[in-house]
């Protein structure tokens, strides 16, 4: 197990090298000029040139790259022109509410998700089943956007139940945050929700009709035990797939939600500083979420192993043998 | 005379889809004794599974309903019980093998793990024993180093050694019948011989009765006692194994017999079959179901639906003539 957890890191190395590759050359082409940005429109062109060569800008690419690189490999993100402060503490500052978000909405997600999905799929074809699976499909075409205003619209204006922006303080209690937390996650949780719905619904029914569950059922387990105990293991493989994908698309995802509920996440934080133009900034907590991506996705293959015994640690995470 | 364990009357399994239901076990009648084995025989679709699994009653429903009938096992009507005390039959008083052991156990659970959980369920024990009973299991069944095997996973066994856990997995509990659904039918020669010796072996230390579902005429006569043939949905001939063999009464019964090689034969002859398709169950017909394909019928077997009775001491047929073929005995080949 430890092999293989090793070697999965040693392969991630690329695949981050490229990330950075693709993120220096995307910021520096992303039009506007952070000097002029910063300096404002009364600054004068000497005074603006001036900090361009403070920056770094007015170096060959290649020496700008191999500073970033160089940067990378101590763990340096370089320091925010914006902020003027080292790019990792923002982020460091902002990541963990982003995570609180991200996680909570994973919670509600998968308690809301999984029951739904078990059974639309053991009353197959059931009035249940039906309105499940159609809300499971508004669910995944709903607008965040539009959806998180008329959250807001219906819980905090107009039946004034729930804060609708900010995240509140410890100091006032986990209540506080608690009850700041919840139209955000909501708002979040929408469409991963509809996706394990029916993810877990469709996996469901094709493990239901596998022999082994016959043979569970002719041993005499009660059909709670059937469904919780031999299908839902075998049906959690391509869940947890999904699952993998879905925390990272809800990571960055929480961008959008952060923005409408000001919640002082790391999507603000980054959407704040192409609005600046500060591109150590961007370039920066872009390498940070790429980072965190991959190493959800290990995370994911490694759990995907220990749900599923057919796939040996060694032959990469592959192919299931034995069909 | 032993006792009677198993008497099932006239049952009758449908599967409703559209407005005709599958007529899939349209009266079937047999039965069977403790200590004894049954074979049921029959083409493929004549409703042999659907038969095992009405007698575990674990026929889905929808779109499956036990219309009609009665199985009476160990004095009890099954069919009247309800599904909790079934639940505590299933596995551990009738227990089941089924035709595929590559897809019959749970791919994400230890071979150990699946049969400590059957025993768990039935006996009362803590997992720590059960564990300790079912590694005992998998050594009464012939696996060797099963200390080790029983922490493996499905995956790692071979078809024939899968086989063997299922079979240590339904004898787990002592059931007092185990109903086998074409339990050699996946595996190859070999194993497959020695799959029914390790059955035999087992069931006469177990004195468990055998449901041995099967379209090998070679298995049979290799371990049944008696032997039901189904045709569409019924039981249209039933008698002891060397009766069936020697003096069949049913023209169904007698192709099934030509279009099976025979070994023992001198003279080399060439294998018949039965010309046509088995009837739609839909749609049966209104006589007979096997008059269409008969090369024997008459009138009155498209008219009249022949009922199953005793022609001689326990040897029953479905078919107008039986009487006849009995006392032409010899001449009909
Ligand atoms: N779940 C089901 N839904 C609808 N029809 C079914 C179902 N299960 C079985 N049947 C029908 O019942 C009939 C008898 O099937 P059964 O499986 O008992 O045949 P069998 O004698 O076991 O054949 P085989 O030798 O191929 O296993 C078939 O025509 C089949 O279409
Ligand atoms: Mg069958």
């Amino acid at each position: 197990m430890l092999k293989y957890i090793i070697k999965r890191i040693i392969g991630l190395i690329p695949v981050l090298f490229c990330v950075s590759v693709v993120v220096f050359v995307i910021t520096r082409v992303i039009p506007g000029d952070p000097a002029a940005v910063m300096l404002g429109p009364q600054a004068t062109n000497e005074a603006v040139e001036a900090l361009r060569i403070k920056l770094g800008l007015r170096d060959p690419l290649l020496v700008q790259y191999g500073r970033f690189l160089m940067q990378l490999l101590r763990g340096d993100l370089g320091t925010s022109i914006a902020y003027n402060q080292p790019v990792l503490d923002l982020i460091l500052d902002t990541f963990p509410n982003t995570v609180l978000l991200a996680a909570s909405s994973l919670l509600i997600a998968t308690i809301v998700a999984l029951p739904i999905g078990i059974l639309s799929a053991v009353k197959q074809y059931s009035i249940f089943d039906y309105l499940s699976m159609t809300f499971a499909l508004v669910g995944v075409s709903m607008p965040v956007y539009w959806l998180g205003l008329m959250l807001v619209l219906l819980f905090s204006i107009k039946l004034q139940l729930l804060p609708s922006i900010g995240m509140g303080s410890l100091s006032n209690g986990l209540g506080d945050i608690l009850s700041h937390l919840i139209l955000p996650s909501i708002a979040l949780a929408t469409i991963p929700m509809a996706n394990f719905a029916r993810i877990t619904r469709s996996s469901m029914l094709e493990v239901v009709r596998q022999d082994y569950i016959r043979t569970a059922r002719a041993k005499g387990l009660s059909e709670w035990k059937v469904i919780i105990k031999h299908s839902l293991k075998n049906a959690m493989v391509p869940l947890l797939t999904v699952m993998g994908m879905q925390i990272s698309m809800m990571l960055s995802g929480a961008v959008l939600t952060e923005t409408i509920f000001a919640w002082p996440g790391m999507g603000r934080l980054v959407v704040d500083a192409i609005e600046k133009r500060d591109f150590i900034m961007v370039q920066g907590s872009v390498m940070f979420l790429a980072f965190i991506f991959v190493f959800v996705n290990l995370c994911v293959d490694v759990l995907y192993v220990l749900v599923n015994p057919r796939i040996s640690y060694d032959n990469k995470g592959g192919d299931s043998s034995g069909a | 005379m032993s006792n009677e364990l198993l008497r099932v009357t006239d049952l009758r399994t449908y599967f409703a889809a559209g407005p005709d239901p599958a007529k899939a076990v349209d009266g079937v009648t047999f039965s069977l004794n403790e200590g004894e084995t049954l074979g049921i025989v029959g083409e493929s679709g004549s409703g042999k599974s659907v038969t095992a699994m009405s007698i575990m009653r674990l026929i889905p429903n929808p779109p499956g309903k036990i219309v009609s009938g009665e199985i009476i096992f160990s004095g009890k009507n099954l069919l009247q019980l309800s599904e909790a005390a079934m639940r505590r039959i299933r596995g551990n008083e009738i227990s089941m093998i089924f035709q595929d052991p590559m897809t019959a156990l749970n791919p994400s659970f230890t071979i150990g793990n699946q049969i400590a959980e059957v025993i768990e369920l039935h006996q009362k024990m803590t997992s720590k024993e059960a564990g300790k009973v079912a590694v005992e299991m998998l050594k009464m069944v012939g696996i060797p180093e099963a200390e080790e095997r029983a922490k493996q996973y499905p995956h790692q066994f071979s078809g024939g050694m899968r086989q063997r856990a299922m079979i240590a997995m339904a004898l787990s509990c002592k059931p007092k019948l185990l109903i086998a659904d074409e339990p050699t039918t996946a595996l190859d020669v070999t194993v497959q011989a020695q799959i029914l010796n390790l059955m035999k072996k087992l069931q006469k230390e177990l004195n468990t009765s055998i449901i041995m579902i099967t379209h090998d005429l070679g298995v049979v006569a290799e371990t049944c006692d008696y032997v039901a043939v189904m045709y569409a949905g019924r039981c249209v001939e039933y008698s002891d194994t060397v009766t069936l063999f020697d003096n069949p009464l049913h023209p169904y019964t007698w192709g099934l017999l030509a279009s099976q090689p025979n070994l023992d034969s001198k003279e080399k002859q060439k294998l018949k079959t039965i010309k046509g398709n088995p009837p739609d169950l839909r749609n049966l017909p209104l006589g007979c179901n096997f008059a269409e394909r008969c090369p024997h019928a008459q009138h009155i077997c498209f008219e009249k639906e022949p009922q199953l009775s005793e022609i001689e001491n326990n040897h029953l047929t479905a078919c107008h003539f039986s009487k006849e073929w009995l006392s032409s005995r010899g001449e009909v080949s």
